[in-house]
């Protein structure tokens, strides 16, 4: 495990730039998304002293007057979610060739092989994503059967400790939809390793890559997640802590940078997690040392 | 001239709903549950108080017919009548059943002046449903369930058709019950006077001084926890799975009693009980004494259950004791016991996030009343009778939007006014049943400036107003300060404009603010009908900020977000929400890649 986490944060460095790419579009398509928003909404809240409280808490009155102010508010952010999410789905797909060969050839980043390797296997790319969504509703199936597990609260509380116990259950069904995700890379990995190969044999030959290093594959998967989750309840936190105590522009801005600060942890996380892996991804299943 | 009418009228109405109040027509019930033929039967004996006028009628009302589903012909509940009796010995055959009234005619006039006795053999067939009035689950819910006198309003039998959202309208009455059912089960309800078991049977006697119904649910499984409050026992019936709720029920109920107490007046009775999962289907009921929660839900926002029962709780004084006629004004008892909610729940949450307040992101509950309200505002008035509304036009115009009329209405009073005008309003009209005329004419006396405010126009407002500050703009006065020799010192006045915009307009007076960077203010109350406005003064300091209804009074102003304009702006509200929102969406991508 230590190879595979050694590799990653190897790998990660060599492409860092893969990694500010990666950020920089979730950034410019949110952006995309929200600044509508900001528009329609900046002239009814910036002169409005009944807003200023949103400087120090999400107040759903504000939010409501709002949408009642400017009734397509909510219709216009609804749609162009919508329309986001299918273009950042098929950016996904595009770029994972990308840097999957990028890994899996220990590469340092540079957009025109970057982008000639997309290209090369965005095909076969759409079709493990079909073939996830149907695994994905499996484990999601099962997850919703662990769900029921969850005892309502052990503290025989109302109210927030409920909502801990709810909490609990969500991220229950999440841990089951973890393995499928890592699957997923491994198949891709084969994709990019072993291209003329049919998507039938590349499953049979995931599954076994899989099941052989199925401790090994999570424990990285967890040493890379379980910082980031840490750092990201840090992060509310202080986004909280520094926005409710000044209410000022100063806790806008500090906000501001937390938030995005965690967003592009995230992405380091994934990254780094889907580097890590690349050294279970042979045929035989046997794991590799770095050059 | 109609006017001094509609005050005489009501006044002797009012004496006469006071003078009757002092001797109640008693009832008295024996009854029989049948769990077997899902039946209860039995006799009520009422004793009538000598009437005003010759009576060559009585009418009663039957009130479950009123839940047969036309649509539905296997849900079959209605009130059987198996015979009818005057005095204890005249048998009264000559009656017709027509939906929720029972008519009888008398072959012998009841002269004005005499009392009489009435017995009347009924069976009551329980349909198996969720809600007010039907067994489910082994629980048998059970409201109006037996014969009752029709009310007895302005010398006459007041006989209502019930349409769906209709609730029993009631005299008040002293009832008295002696109700026998299986003994795996227990019967719950307030003024229980005794239980005795023998045979597999029990026997419960009830007892109510001044009461609207009798309502009870009976089953089995269920316990009682019986706490005190000031003087006043409250008890919470509850099935083990929900005793996680037994401790806020009990405080909600406890809060609320005395904060109507500081509202209104002091709850009359010595006991209120709470029967949770009293109503099977979403919502909570009042009962006189008594209120039904729904089963509750460990969930999230269960400021939802508990502003649901603070509500029903309230009901407790607009319904079970100043018991106004549902049927007609519904905005008499929901319109203003919502308001009343919406106020309790800002107290009892600290004014901050009264239904949610959960990591950092709050939301009061007069915010949905807001965005519910105004989504059917100009639909319907709030002072419809209930037939015409459908469930979802009910909640939204007769709650909601009903709610923000009465807010206004008592914002424009201002808060000590309107303090005094409900405590005046539940002495005087308390075990009686008042009409929209009667709290027109006496909301009025109360009101500032009255001579310019329409309440009845108000009531039924189907416009929404809306205040808003366009401008604000300022100049500069330079001065040459000549009083003092040794030192010229310039000194600036502002020469300030408010621009003010009124849509809609009420022509009622509203306040004007302008706020200045020395932390002094200057309030202006204006009076003007719609249109565009300017404020014009000088002044010696920089003005900060204009307002306009700057204590929210006006309810129903449709934008508070246009009620204000800060010279410097907010610098950051519209950037945060953009930062939160850009956040949220990253994260979806986030989730959807996996990168
Ligand atoms: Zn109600």
């Amino acid at each position: 495990m230590g190879i595979a986490i050694k590799t990653g944060l190897w790998l990660l460095r060599r492409n860092l730039t893969l990694v500010y790419f990666i950020y920089a579009t979730k950034l410019i398509l949110a952006a995309i998304v929200v600044l509508p928003l900001l528009i329609i909404s900046s002239n009814q809240l910036e002169q409005s002293k009944f807003a200023t409280i949103l400087m120090s808490e999400w107040s759903m009155n504000v939010v409501s007057e709002l949408i009642m102010a400017r009734q397509n508010v909510f219709s216009i952010l609804l749609i162009s979610i919508l329309i986001m999410t299918v273009v950042a789905i098929a950016f996904r797909q595009f770029v994972a060739g990308g840097i999957y060969s990028g890994f899996a050839n220990k590469l340092i980043f540079s957009a025109p092989q970057f982008f000639s390797d997309s290209a090369k296997h965005f095909a076969e790319n759409i079709r493990i994503t079909m073939l996830m969504g149907v695994i994905y509703a499996v484990l999601f199936i099962i997850a919703l059967i662990a769900g029921i597990f969850v005892p309502d609260g052990p503290f025989r509380q109302f109210g927030q400790w409920s909502l801990a116990s709810e909490m609990i259950r969500g991220a229950l069904m999440y841990f089951f939809l973890i393995p499928g995700s890592i699957f997923s890379d491994i198949m891709r990995y084969r994709a990019v390793a072993d291209p003329e190969t049919s998507t039938g044999v590349r499953f049979r030959q995931s599954l076994d890559i899989f099941k052989a290093n199925f401790v090994k594959l999570l424990s990285v998967y967890y040493v890379w997640f379980l910082p980031f989750i840490l750092f990201w309840l840090l992060i509310e936190w202080l986004a909280l802590s520094v926005t409710q105590s000044s209410g000022s522009t100063f806790g806008v801005v500090i906000e501001f940078m937390l938030f995005q600060s965690c967003s592009f942890g995230r992405t380091v996380q994934s990254l780094g997690a889907i580097a890590s892996i690349s050294v279970m991804t042979r045929k035989d299943g046997v794991e590799i040392e770095k050059q | 001239m109609e006017h001094l009418r509609t005050i005489s009228l009501s006044f002797l109405i009012f004496i006469l709903c006071v003078s009757s109040s002092f001797a109640l027509d008693k009832i008295e019930i024996e009854a029989t549950l049948d769990s077997d033929s899902q039946v209860i039967s039995g006799f009520v004996i009422i004793d009538f108080e000598p009437k005003p006028v010759d009576l060559s009628a009585l009418n009663f009302r039957l009130m479950p017919y009123h839940y047969n589903d036309e649509d539905d012909t296997t849900i079959n509940s209605s009130i059987e009548i198996d015979s009818i009796y005057l005095n204890n010995e005249t048998a009264l055959v000559d009656y017709n059943i027509d939906e929720t009234n029972l008519n009888v005619k008398l072959n012998d006039v009841i002269n004005s002046g005499d009392s009489f006795r009435v017995q009347i053999y009924f069976r009551t067939i329980i349909p198996e449903v969720m809600g007010r009035f039907g067994l489910w689950e082994n629980q048998y819910s059970l409201e109006s369930w037996f014969p009752i006198p029709a009310p007895w309003r302005n010398n006459d039998w007041l006989i209502h058709s019930y349409a769906q959202m209709s609730e029993p309208v009631s005299d008040f009455f002293k009832i008295s019950a002696t109700t026998s059912f299986p003994d795996s089960m227990i019967l719950m309800s307030p003024g229980i006077v005794s239980n005795e078991s023998t045979g597999g049977i029990t026997t419960t006697q009830l007892s109510a001084g001044k009461t609207l119904d009798l309502s009870f649910v009976i089953a089995s499984g269920f316990q009682l926890h019986e706490t005190t409050c000031d003087d006043i026992n409250i008890g919470v019936y509850y099935r083990d799975v929900h005793q996680f709720a037994v401790d806020v029920t009990e405080q909600v109920a406890c809060d609320v009693l005395r904060l109507m107490e500081r509202e209104v007046g002091k709850y009359p009775f010595e006991q209120l009980v709470v029967v949770i999962g009293g109503l099977n289907v979403g919502g909570q009921l009042e009962h006189p004494r008594m209120v039904w929660t729904w089963p509750p839900e460990r969930w999230l926002f269960t400021r939802n259950y508990e502003s649901a029962l603070t509500h029903e709780v309230i009901h407790q004084w607009f319904f079970g004791i100043v018991a106004t006629d549902q049927v007609l004004d519904p905005w008499m008892d929901e319109s203003i016991t919502e308001y009343f909610t919406t106020k309790l729940n800002h107290e009892l949450a600290d004014g901050r996030g009264d239904i949610a307040n959960v990591f950092g992101l709050t939301a009061d509950y007069i915010s949905s009343s807001r965005q519910l309200g105004f989504s059917t505002f100009d639909l319907y008035p709030i002072t419809e009778g209930t037939g015409i509304y459908t469930s979802r036009q009910y909640g939204t115009v007769v709650y909601k939007k009903g709610s923000l009329i009465i807010g206004t209405i008592c914002g424009i009073m201002g808060d000590s006014a309107s303090s005094l005008f409900w405590h005046e309003y539940y002495e005087r009209f308390k075990f009686t049943h008042p009409v929209e005329q009667d709290f027109i004419q006496l909301a009025d006396q109360y009101m500032p400036r009255s001579e310019l405010i329409d309440l009845s126009h108000l009531l039924n407002l189907m416009n929404t107003i809306d205040y808003s500050i366009t401008d604000l703009s300022m100049g500069f006065i330079e001065t040459i300060d000549s009083a003092s020799d040794d030192k010229t010192r310039d000194e600036i006045i502002f020469k300030i404009n408010i621009d003010y915009r009124i849509k809609n307009s009420l022509g009622y007076p509203v306040l004007l603010r302008a706020e200045f960077d020395d932390g002094s203010f200057i309030d202006t109350t204006i009076v003007a009908t719609s249109g565009d406005y300017t404020w014009e003064f000088n002044y010696k300091s920089r003005p900060v900020a204009a307002l306009i209804d700057p204590e929210f009074v006006y309810q129903v102003d449709r934008n508070w977000l246009n009620n204000s304009y800060l010279v410097n702006g907010n610098s950051g509200s519209g950037p945060r929400l953009f930062s939160g929102m850009l956040f949220l969406i990253e994260s979806i991508f986030s989730t959807v890649w996996g990168l």
